[in-house]
């Protein structure tokens, strides 16, 4: 029997509509203690909007986002920023024409309203982060050096600084080659290991199937599937909309031909 | 080599983190080391340019140390506007009408009889007060748009000004004269100015080390990751507004005493605030020494081609921007610290 | 309401619409905020100045010599130098076209001299009088010719293959590039284009203003609040947002009082950038700029 975490994240009933679509609709789902969330779905989905949502990149229309039992629902970036939540950014956003480690430190400095007061401070921190991401080779290279891999890095690195309690990745893994992909989420296991949660956003079906302990599907806007991996790559509507109708009603008659 | 001890993650490469940068590698070379000198000789050759700064006064005819007075004056706005046009990347080109506002606010304040220090104090908080207030709207605007807000609102402050005849009006504000001697008075504005650019100057070194300046040139380099990171980028944005039209206010209120007459036309000027723009673009933006150089070019440029060709001055600063742009863009500056690690 | 205040807005209006226009088009397409367009408005007006006293041409007809002259000076700018530039961003560009402005403005000033001009065609002092309005034909005229060209550069470029074409570039540079078009042909035919129209613009100032070599100075002024009220790179946008422009200033001038006549032109502008960046028939097409 399982002893209940508590919830980091609680999202009920969240919309968020752009001019007449509705980028996100009634979703709910909370993410536990220590997991490591996936948040799936096809192109158009929302799962970006919906990581803004947290991030306080938007203000959601309606419904309740709450972190750690208070609610964050429309809070300024930076104030979201510093109750404990990090993110990356799927098109990655390192700050140009600054080294690698000026990059995480400032992370290390703003990340937290209680951690390094002084940027030389926030350096030595820097390095830390560094160090667990396997850049401290490319610390004082300027950002535009970086390969895509080592970029990828950077921003979990960033991310990582802030010593987050929740860690949402957007597509992190997109653009990696193999060994690179193996090497993040060898990453993204040893940050969830020092006790961070993370809520990531992914299309590599190897990398949710390996790292998550539960995924949310979501589907023109809304809440399709809720589960472990096997049950959601299992679940019917989950199939019709990444495959097609056709597809999932093939699919129905082949396993009612199996039982 | 040998002593280093193995580190427990094979991935972790520590040795590397002390692996020379290019420049440190370069630094064996004679020429590098005569152009970035160790700290005591820097320290040395500093102290010495001040020394003759000071004493220059006293050996220049008037002509000369009225340009370098005006040097230092453009140096001093060119680093005011640093702060926000360099570090944070807004292009404010209206960022003259602060330098007007400083002037007009110390000319009001002299003229009731209140002692200049007291009114180039309240300038200053004046303009940083307007800046914040304003700096709400306005610096949510991006790029462009940002530029032309400024601007439209040094017209209309301009505008206003034309008509308050409180303050003059179209005719100006005369201030009283000071009653003291030309050569006393102009070393006395000199030493003002100068002591306003390095000032200034000092505090952007400061800056640009500290918290605050990364702050700054992450909100340049990506205003939405910043804010993501926990940087509070509205607080940050405003008061490099602040600051900057503050510094500018100054610069304003002693020019109003320097010249002891001001008009919209004068102080509201929208080519003396390109020119300075310019001069930081020329030096290079976002850098410490930047608008220094940029102003000490641009101001020799102009005074030299003036002296000889009373036509056409003005082309010829067209075209030594239209030059600076295509070729350097980047600045005196940094191109010249590229140019010296690349040798 | 006064209608002599009425026909002097709109008239004025169609006056700012066709400076504007060609700003907003470059503006628009090429993201370049050209400082230099109030200069080459100024370069058309010495254009018909001079056919004029020189040869007697009716200023009218000096209009397609002006454009033609401005198309070409402003293809081989873009084409040669701006280009360059577009590359290291939003400032640069401003601050380039602003030496170019600088400079073209001295050439003028040491070529023309600084001496007032003026071009007065012999039809100049006649008007109609109706219901207490006075018209000049020659306002009058200048009126619907800005209104034909507006008009006309609209026809142009929703109608014809280039036209089509730069609308493209204007909307998606990468993709417009995959499709075919030489984008930076393109670019210095817009900025030709920009560039004719202020020419044509300067041609039709020069009948109703005096011509010295800071004509444009005023000018520039106006073209940014008429392009961001209309809109960047909408032609429709430029004509509303001149007429507007010109009504607003018109009705200002007489409820208010004249010297605050620019500072409304900047409250506008001001307001809007405010309220609603992409004007009042705007698309965002380059407003979310570095």
């Amino acid at each position: 029997m399982s002893e209940a975490r508590a919830s980091v994240l609680q999202a009920a009933a969240v919309s968020l509509r752009f001019g007449g679509l509705a980028a996100v609709h009634g979703v709910s789902f909370d993410v536990v203690q220590g997991e490591i969330f996936g948040l799936i779905g096809p192109n158009g989905a929302g799962k970006t909007t919906m990581m803004n949502i947290i991030s306080g990149i938007y203000r959601p229309d309606s419904g309740t986002l709450l972190f750690n039992g208070e609610s964050i629902a429309g809070l300024a970036p930076h104030r979201v920023a510093q109750r404990g939540i990090a993110r990356t950014f799927q098109v990655m956003r390192p700050f140009e024409g600054m080294t690698v480690r000026e990059n995480v430190a400032i992370g290390a400095r703003f990340g937290r309203a209680d951690g390094p007061k002084s940027m030389a401070a926030a350096m030595v921190k820097a390095d830390q982060a560094l160090e667990t991401m396997e850049l401290s080779g490319v610390a004082t290279s300027s950002v535009s050096d970086l390969t895509t891999g080592q970029r990828k890095k950077l921003e979990l690195a960033r991310a990582l600084a802030m010593d987050p309690k929740l860690l949402l990745l957007d597509e992190v893994m997109a653009g990696l080659n193999p060994r690179e992909i193996g090497e993040v989420m060898e990453l993204v296991r040893r940050v969830n290991g020092m006790g961070v949660t993370v809520l990531l956003i992914e299309h590599l079906m190897k990398a949710v199937m390996g790292l998550c302990s539960r995924i949310l599907v979501l589907h023109h806007g809304a809440s399709i599937a809720l589960g472990t991996p096997d049950e959601v790559t299992r679940d019917e509507s989950v199939i019709r909309a990444y495959l097609g109708d056709r597809y999932a009603a093939q699919h129905a008659q082949v396993e009612e031909a199996l039982r | 080599m040998g002593m280093d001890t193995r580190p427990a993650n094979p991935g972790a490469t520590k040795g590397d983190v002390t692996r020379p940068r290019t420049g440190q590698v370069l630094a064996g070379s004679g020429l590098v080391r005569a152009l970035s000198p160790s700290r005591p000789v820097a320290i040395v050759l500093a102290l010495l340019s001040l020394a003759v700064l000071i004493a220059l006064p006293w050996l220049l005819t008037g002509f000369w140390t009225r340009v370098l007075t005006s040097v230092f004056m453009f140096a001093a706005l060119a680093q005011s506007l640093n702060i926000i046009a360099g570090f944070v990347g807004r292009a404010d080109f209206g960022n003259i009408v602060y330098f007007g506002l400083g002037a007009y606010t110390t000319g009001f304040f002299v003229l009731a009889a209140v002692p200049f220090p007291l009114g180039i104090a309240a300038a200053a908080l004046l303009a940083a007060l307007i800046a914040t207030l304003i700096g709400l709207p306005v610096l949510r605007l991006k790029g462009h748009y940002f530029a032309i807000a400024t601007i439209g609102i040094m017209e209309g402050t301009r505008q206003l000004v034309n008509n308050a005849d409180f303050l003059g009006g179209g005719s100006g504000m005369v201030l009283p004269i000071l009653g003291l001697e030309p050569a006393v008075f102009n070393r006395i504005v000199y030493f003002a100015m100068f002591g306003l650019m390095v000032g200034y100057t000092a505090i952007v070194y400061r800056m640009a080390r500290g918290s605050f300046g990364y702050e700054l040139r992450a909100i340049k380099a990506d205003e939405q990751a910043a804010a993501v990171m926990g940087i509070n980028t509205t607080r940050a944005k405003t008061t490099a507004w602040a600051m900057s039209a503050g510094g500018s206010a100054i610069v304003g209120g002693v020019y109003a005493l320097w010249f002891g007459f001001i008009s919209p036309e004068s102080v509201f000027n929208i080519v003396m605030g390109t020119e300075y723009f310019i001069m930081m673009l020329v030096g290079g933006a976002g850098t410490v020494m930047g608008p220094i150089v940029g102003a000490v070019i641009i101001e020799l440029l102009t005074v030299t081609v003036w002296a000889n060709f009373v036509h056409g001055h003005l082309a010829i600063l067209g075209l030594a921007i239209v030059l600076v742009v295509v070729f350097i863009p980047n600045g005196v500056v940094p191109t010249v610290r590229r140019w010296v690690l690349r040798r | 309401m006064d209608p002599q205040v009425l026909i002097n807005g709109l008239l004025l209006g169609a006056i700012y619409a066709s400076v504007g226009v060609g700003f907003s088009l470059t503006w628009g397409v090429l993201n370049i905020i050209n400082i230099a367009h109030g200069a080459m408005v100024m370069l058309g007006a010495y254009v018909t100045f001079y056919l004029f006293t020189a040869l007697g041409i009716d200023p009218f007809l000096t209009i397609p010599v002006s454009m033609v002259v401005l198309f070409v000076l402003g293809y081989l700018l873009q084409r040669f130098i701006i280009n360059r530039v577009i590359p290291y961003g939003v400032f640069m560009t401003l601050v380039l076209t602003f030496g170019l402005s600088l400079f073209f403005i001295d050439v003028a000033l040491i070529a023309f001299s600084g001496d007032y001009r003026s071009v007065t065609p012999g039809y100049a002092g006649a008007g109609l009088v109706f219901a207490g309005v006075v018209i000049s034909y020659q306002r009058l005229a200048i009126f619907v010719v800005s209104l034909l060209l507006v008009l006309a550069l609209h026809a142009y470029l929703t109608r014809s293959k280039l036209g089509r074409a730069i609308r493209a570039t204007a909307l998606n540079r990468a993709s417009a590039q995959l499709l075919g078009v030489n984008v930076t042909s393109i670019y210095a035919i817009t900025f030709g284009i920009g560039a004719a129209m202020a020419g044509a613009a300067g041609s039709l100032l020069s009948m109703t203003i005096t011509i010295t070599p800071f004509l444009g100075n005023a000018f520039i002024g106006k073209a940014f609040v008429v392009a961001t009220l209309g809109g960047l790179g909408t032609i429709q946008g430029a004509l509303v947002g001149g007429l507007i422009l010109g009504l607003a200033e018109s009705f200002g001038a007489s409820l208010i009082g004249p010297s605050y006549q620019h500072a409304i032109g900047f409250g506008i502008l001001v307001l809007v950038l405010i309220l609603r960046p992409e004007g009042i028939m705007g698309k965002q097409f380059y407003a979310e700029v570095k």
